[in-house]
């Protein structure tokens, strides 16, 4: 038994010994619901349709079963049309019908039966033995693109065209004994045959259509183009009481065998088609002019020959958008190469690629015994990525099969989401179609996987009563504006998610939890919803989520553990609540959640989902604006039009208790807004005033003739706040319109930066002074301990002379400096907040100003370091790689190698291994002359 | 039905290759009407597709035969064992012999030998021609071209009748309208090749080329010259071939079968490289490659190979006797035994195989299977004349040394081609100080093999000896 085989996707038997021939079989879109279908029909007269794509593929063959019909005589062919209109070839007439979907009226998706619809019947003329049907094909003949005719090919040689109801064409190929395949090649208007003299003989239809009688070409000229040709034709006498003419042939191809089937395929990558014509030995490629451009030996039997297009995983999506637009124009759906697969009589299938290469080799999947022979093998380009062969044996079998050793299902979903960037209607309705087949696969194979989702729904006042079921949640968010501006679409390999925030109590409670201040503290409260659920059967007992938030956030819950899967219908939620510190700047708002579970092959694996946190965990709407007091003040031009505070800002207006309208009012130039840190808390505690605290207040104002913002503060740290969200709420605005551009045309505020980098350093300084204190303290006071020590043990010991008073005192003096370590080091914590705001502050200007791409900015701005809270967070200052040392060196190999490189265009030159530890610079200077000059260096002016 | 639904059948049937069924129908077709064209036609293909074969290969009868066996023999390695050494050449005869497994897997050589000029009067008196060959009227035929196509392949084909055959041709050839038609100048080639008229087919065939450029006629061609024994020649044709048709592996094969005949290892093995590129499951490339391997000392590599064609599919004693002796020699002796398990489940004539065994018992040292193994490699096939010669060794080893004796004779009778028994008796014959016979069994050991270099030393001996007397 080989390894390679065909894979049985689905199969049937057909009825209780009937007989097929070798058209019994089609498969294509028939019915209203347009969906494919394998319509298949015996010699016995049987006419049965099948749907290979039940949701559960049950091998019972009774629910795939849509229609199964007797017709009055026996089926010789069968063909789908570009009409979802059947053609039922038989003996003595040509039957065209239609199908229409029946559903149940319990079921309203799933289409239970068929009806067939008889169109119109052509009863040929059997008045000789001689004139029955051989076979047919159709096609738009004569260049027509909004119909298609049928060509009957009956057993003297004769041929029929018919167009709808009305016979147009009747004539006679010359030299024939027995009739061979025949085939419409598109791009040549023409149909290859094969005659008994062993050679591929080709019609032209203009040739046909111009040798018939002038009534009958009349009426083709209203429908076809007809070219004036020179006659070809000689009137034979023939036996029906009709004259039929000879037309001779267009070219004659000598190839010394006869043919069995014919198929039109791109080999070569030339944008022509070839004719591909299977010998009984030979495999015969010839140009449509006639030349034999190429042939290939076969080792087996052939039986029958299927041009497939290229379906490599590279090419998806591409195919996908050719299949939906072509799949009703032309039977054959053509991409840039075709594959070609043979069928061999010993139930073996070959697969040849344009280079005539065979790039495949499988047992046909048949695993009875030889007798099979494998006959009916057409091509669907419906079912899924991978096309289907669909195939007909002798005994009755019906075989849906695909290549390869692994199932096809794994392909579309890899590809789910490069699909999803612009999904027309139709691809949609293809992806629906594909999950419908393989959803069921899916979970077989790739049994389990989690999903985390992130939702909330808008401002809420009485949490508590709010219970929360997600058909709510979906209401709210289709409503509420403010999902677009806080929406994450993640995408992490095939999962999209959108996270949203519920944010509830913006009036602030009073809570004395507060873990750095003694006194009362208002609370800012906001809360996320995760939703876990996932996909799979089976579930995942121990799932652990923990939320990664920024220093700023205080959270009395990080981790969970839920258990997810146990009701699949059903999402998991877990609520986590975070709670704004307040002395401190936020320097980001984001917050990513991950959910670690282990499969069941037992490997871990993660899930992951970021939300953004609102804004108003920061500061509260002011009702009136304010302009004054402004200390900091940057503007921002747009390339858009500009947008009033009130839409930008909804969200916020809703806190207040102000009537929307005058709201509305106050908000249409400028908002401003009052954050929850004061202006003192901003400053080193050394110089901060005893007068009475004043909130940092910042305002945003919109000039509508520049399509300018405004933006001023009291404080640095709420001027980046205010940029941030300005410019992640205009992005999101004008996210589906192209984006907006943003820029800065005022020089940096370098010297501020500066400042807060100073403030930093000092901090930092002054811990080290503290903590360097602290370990002369101790160390003095363990000294005194062990003197203490020994004579205490001693025998004879010495008198103590007031070492008893030294030691309290040196007590005292390290519990004073163990505090003032503690004091200095929430003055870093402090001073570095800040210092992180103005720091992402200074990027986001630089990218405004210089106008840099998102790749470069991401790239200056991992080197600068922003977070410069996750630096501090060593137990002691010593020996503590900072922001300082960090950004020094970093900003050094930029210059180096960034920054130089673009100007001198030379090899990049190798990080240097640099033995020397990072070391803590006394001075900034260095690092701020650094920073300048890679301000200086971005401009592109210079 | 009516005839002409008959006739519908007949088409289809012959379409699916279910020729008897096809020819029955036909029959009946012609019962009610004689005269009937089509169901004549449909039936001339029916019978002459049923016994069709391939007749692009060489065929491996005849006088100029150029791939003995024998030849091929007293090539191979031997294995280095001390014991084994006076058997070992008939190890790898075995080896040898399924060598090329096209004879399992082609499906040319189904219908066994092509007929030789013997045979076809034979055939044709056999099967109930229908068509009355002696009464044709070629000349009527001669105008029909697609009749007269199927009766010169019916004649072929099916009769057998050569002469027949080329009578249709030459009155088809008459004609001016065939003149430039390859096919009948193909079907003449055939003809007279088959009549044994060398140079006249190759004339056709060069002729028919001209026409149409077909591998067929380009691995007609090649078979001419090697009949004529110039296989460069023959290589020249496949090789102006496979430059206008690249993508033929069919020439690449011929191309490195004619190398392989002529002991260009190596540029044959870049041929069946080169074919297999083209078609990465061809049989016989994979089968050569893997044997060329086994010679070559790479017992692993070969086994890959071998391994491949299991993937595949291909299934058989051959391949699991095969597989074993790559075991074996790669040291994996514990799967060598179980594949030559299988192979002896698949196997009509396990002679071999058990021959096969009864060495992995030799080199493994336990003689007691080996002795058993070469009895029952003897019982299945008397003429084991290498198991003789091993069983004579292995008594000799037990000091039977009258029934070594009598083992090396009757090998000698069986096997008179073989050097080893000759050689074996001749030692044997030193030992007991029988001069006389060892110097004849040894001379007639160098008769056979003149380059096996002990029996030469043996033979000096005894001359010493002799001349010492």
């Amino acid at each position: 038994m080989s390894l390679f085989k065909l894979k049985d996707w689905w199969s049937t038997t057909l009825g209780h010994r009937e007989q097929f021939s070798g058209g019994g079989l089609a498969a294509g879109i028939i019915d209203n619901s347009g969906k494919p279908r394998i319509v298949s029909g015996s010699l016995q007269g049987w006419l049965r349709v099948h749907n290979p794509l039940m949701p559960n593929r049950t091998p019972d063959s009774t629910k795939s079963l849509l229609l199964e019909v007797r017709l009055d005589a026996p089926i010789y062919q069968l063909k789908v049309g570009r009409a979802h209109a059947i053609a039922v070839l038989h003996p003595s007439k040509l039957r065209v019908c239609t199908c229409s979907a029946r559903t149940n009226q319990g079921s309203s998706i799933e289409t239970s039966h068929l009806e067939l619809t008889a169109q119109y019947i052509h009863d040929f003329e059997v008045t000789n033995i001689g004139t029955h049907a051989f076979s047919m094909c159709l096609g738009s003949f004569g260049g027509s693109t909004d119909r298609e005719m049928i060509l009957v090919q009956h057993m003297d040689g004769h041929v029929t065209i018919y167009d709808y109801d009305v016979e147009i064409l009747c004539h006679c190929f010359q030299d024939c004994l027995a009739p061979g395949p025949i085939e419409y090649v598109q791009s040549a208007d023409a149909f290859v045959t094969s005659n008994v003299a062993m050679s591929i003989a080709c019609y032209k239809f203009q040739a046909l259509a111009h040798s018939t009688n002038q009534d009958k070409s009349a009426s083709l000229q209203t429908s076809g183009t007809l070219i004036e040709a020179k006659d070809k034709c000689v009137v034979l006498p023939c036996n029906s009481n009709k004259t039929r003419r000879v037309v001779t042939a267009d070219w004659i191809c000598n190839v010394g065998e006869l043919i069995l089937s014919f198929g039109i395929a791109h080999v070569r990558m030339t944008s022509i088609c070839q004719i591909v014509a299977l010998g009984e030995h030979t495999l015969f490629i010839v140009s449509v002019d006639g030349v034999l451009q190429a042939s290939k030996l076969m080792d087996f039997h052939p039986t029958s020959l299927c041009i497939c297009p290229t379906f490599g995983i590279e090419a998806w999506p591409r195919v996908l958008e050719q299949c939906a637009s072509e799949m009703n124009s032309s039977p054959h759906v053509c991409c840039d190469v075709d594959n070609i697969i043979v069928y061999g009589s010993d139930a073996r299938v070959y697969v040849l690629n344009s280079a005539l290469q065979v790039i495949w080799v499988a047992c046909g999947g048949v695993s009875k015994p030889l007798s099979i022979s494998l006959f009916s093998v057409l091509c669907t380009t419906l079912t899924k990525a991978g096309m289907m062969l669909v195939v007909l044996d002798d005994t009755g079998n019906v075989m849906t099969q695909f290549l390869g050793t692994e199932p096809v299902s794994k392909v579309p979903l890899n590809k789910l989401s490069a699909i999803q960037v612009a999904p027309s209607a139709t691809v949609r309705e293809f992806l629906s179609l594909r999950k419908e087949a393989t959803s069921p696969r899916t979970e077989e194979i790739s049994a389990a996987r989690l999903f985390i989702r992130a939702r909330a729904a808008r401002a809420q006042r009485d949490i508590t009563k709010y219970q929360f079921d997600q058909k709510r949640c979906f209401e709210a968010s289709a409503s509420n504006e403010i999902i677009k501006s806080s929406k994450i679409g993640v995408q992490n390999s095939n999962i999209q998610y959108s996270a949203l925030i519920r944010l509830y109590a913006e009036t602030p409670g009073v809570s004395n939890e507060g873990p750095w201040s003694k006194k009362p503290v208002e609370r800012v409260t906001t809360s996320a919803l995760l939703f876990a659920s996932c996909s799979g059967e089976s579930a995942f007992p121990k799932a652990f989520v923990t939320v990664n938030s920024p220093s700023w956030v205080h959270m009395p819950k990080v981790t969970m553990v839920t258990d997810v899967g146990r009701e699949t219908s059903k999402p998991h939620w877990l609520e986590f609540f975070f709670y704004a510190q307040k002395p401190f700047p936020a320097a980001t708002m984001r917050v990513a959640a991950i959910a670690k579970y282990r499969s069941t092959e037992s490997h871990i694996k993660f899930a992951s989902v970021a939300l953004r946190l609102p804004l108003a965990l920061n500061c509260r709407l002011q009702s009136t604006p304010q302009s004054q007091r402004a200390a900091y003040k940057i503007t921002l031009d747009t390339d858009k039009e500009a947008v009033e505070m009130f839409d930008l800002f909804a969200d916020m207006l809703l806190q207040t208790d102000m009537k929307s309208k005058e709201l509305r009012f106050a908000a249409q130039q400028a908002i401003s807004f009052e954050f929850h840190f004061t202006t003192d808390d901003l400053l080193p505690t050394a110089i901060a005033k005893p007068s009475p605290k004043v909130q940092v207040t910042g305002t945003l104002i919109v000039s509508r003739h520049t399509s300018s913002y405004s933006i001023q503060s009291t404080a640095l740290p709420a001027l980046w706040l205010l940029t941030n969200e300005l410019c992640t709420r205009l992005q999101c605005r004008w996210y589906d319109r192209g984006g907006v551009k943003i820029s800065y045309k005022e020089p940096l505020p370098l010297s501020d930066y500066f400042a807060s980098v100073d403030d930093h350093h000092a901090t930092r300084v002054a811990l080290r002074i503290a903590e360097s204190a602290l370990n002369d303290a101790s160390h003095q006071f363990r000294t005194i301990e062990k003197r203490l020590l020994i004579r205490f043990k001693d025998g004879r010991p010495v008198q103590i002379n007031h070492l008893s008073l030294l030691m309290r005192q040196t007590h005292h003096n390290l519990q004073r400096l163990a505090s003032i370590i503690q004091h200095a080091q929430l003055e870093r914590r402090r001073s570095a907040s800040i210092l992180a705001c103005s720091t992402n502050l200074l990027v986001s200007l630089m990218h405004f100003h210089f106008g840099l791409s998102a790749k470069k900015i991401a790239n200056i701005s991992s080197h600068m370091n922003p977070d410069v809270v996750s630096l501090n967070l060593a137990a002691r200052e010593v020996g503590l790689a900072g922001w300082e040392e960090v950004a020094d060196m970093s900003m050094a190999f930029l210059l180096k190698n960034n920054i130089m490189r673009r100007a001198s265009k030379s090899t990049p030159i190798k990080p240097a291994v640099q033995a020397a530890t990072l070391a803590f610079p006394s001075t900034t200077d260095t690092l701020k002359k650094r920073i300048a000059i890679i301000c200086h260096k971005l401009d592109p002016v210079k | 039905m009516t005839s002409s639904d008959l006739l519908w059948m007949a088409l289809m049937h012959f379409r699916r290759r279910e020729h008897d069924q096809c020819t029955a129908i036909c029959t009946e077709i012609l019962r009610t009407q004689p005269k009937s064209q089509a169901a004549i036609f449909v039936k001339c293909r029916a019978l002459s597709s049923k016994t069709w074969i391939d007749d692009t290969e060489l065929e491996r009868t005849g006088d100029t035969d150029l791939m003995s066996e024998d030849i091929a023999v007293s090539v191979m390695p031997r294995p280095g064992t001390s014991i084994a050494h006076p058997t070992s050449s008939s190890m790898s005869g075995v080896v040898n012999q399924y060598v090329r497994p096209v004879s399992v897997c082609r499906i040319t050589s189904q219908s066994g030998v092509s007929p030789t000029l013997q045979n076809v009067t034979m055939a044709a008196t056999s099967e109930g021609s229908y068509l009355d060959i002696t009464n044709l009227e070629f000349l009527e035929f001669a105008h029909q071209t697609a009749m007269a196509k199927a009766i010169c392949d019916y004649l072929i084909y099916f009769v057998r009748n050569i002469k027949q055959a080329l009578r249709l041709c030459e009155e088809v050839l008459k004609k001016k309208t065939s003149l430039e038609d390859w096919w009948w100048k193909c079907r003449f080639a055939k003809c007279y090749y088959r009549l044994g008229l060398y140079r006249d087919a190759e004339y056709q065939l060069i002729c028919s080329l001209q026409n149409q450029n077909m591998a067929l006629n380009v691995l007609g061609l090649s078979k001419v010259y090697m009949r004529l024994d110039q296989p460069n020649t023959a290589l020249k044709v496949l090789q102006k071939g496979i430059e206008k048709m690249p993508e033929e592996s069919h020439l690449k094969i011929g191309v490195a079968r004619i190398y392989e005949m002529m002991y260009a290892t190596c540029r044959s093995l870049l041929f069946y490289k080169n074919a297999l590129v083209l078609d990465a499951s061809n049989i016989e490339a994979l089968a050569c490659l893997a044997a060329n391997y086994f010679y070559e000392h790479q017992p692993e590599l070969s086994l890959r190979y071998y391994r491949r064609l299991l993937q595949m599919g291909v299934s058989g004693p051959e391949i699991w006797n095969n597989i074993g002796l790559c075991c074996f020699y790669s040291s994996q002796l514990d799967m060598a035994l179980d594949c030559f398990d299988r192979s002896l489940r698949f196997a009509d004539d396990a002679a071999d195989v058990w021959y096969n065994i009864g060495h992995l018992g030799i080199s493994m040292g336990d003689f007691h299977m080996a002795h058993q193994s070469f009895k029952i490699a003897l019982s299945l096939n008397q003429s084991n004349a290498e198991a003789l010669c091993n069983l004579g060794v292995l008594s000799l080893y037990a000091r039977n040394i009258k029934i070594a004796r009598s083992y090396f004779i009757s090998a000698k009778e069986v096997a008179p081609t073989l050097f080893q028994p000759h050689y074996n008796g001749a030692l044997l014959a030193y030992k007991l100080g029988n001069l006389q016979d060892s110097f004849a069994m040894v001379s007639s050991a160098l008769r056979v093999n003149k380059a096996h270099v002990d029996s030469r030393e043996l033979k000096n001996n005894l001359e010493w000896h002799i001349r010492a007397l």
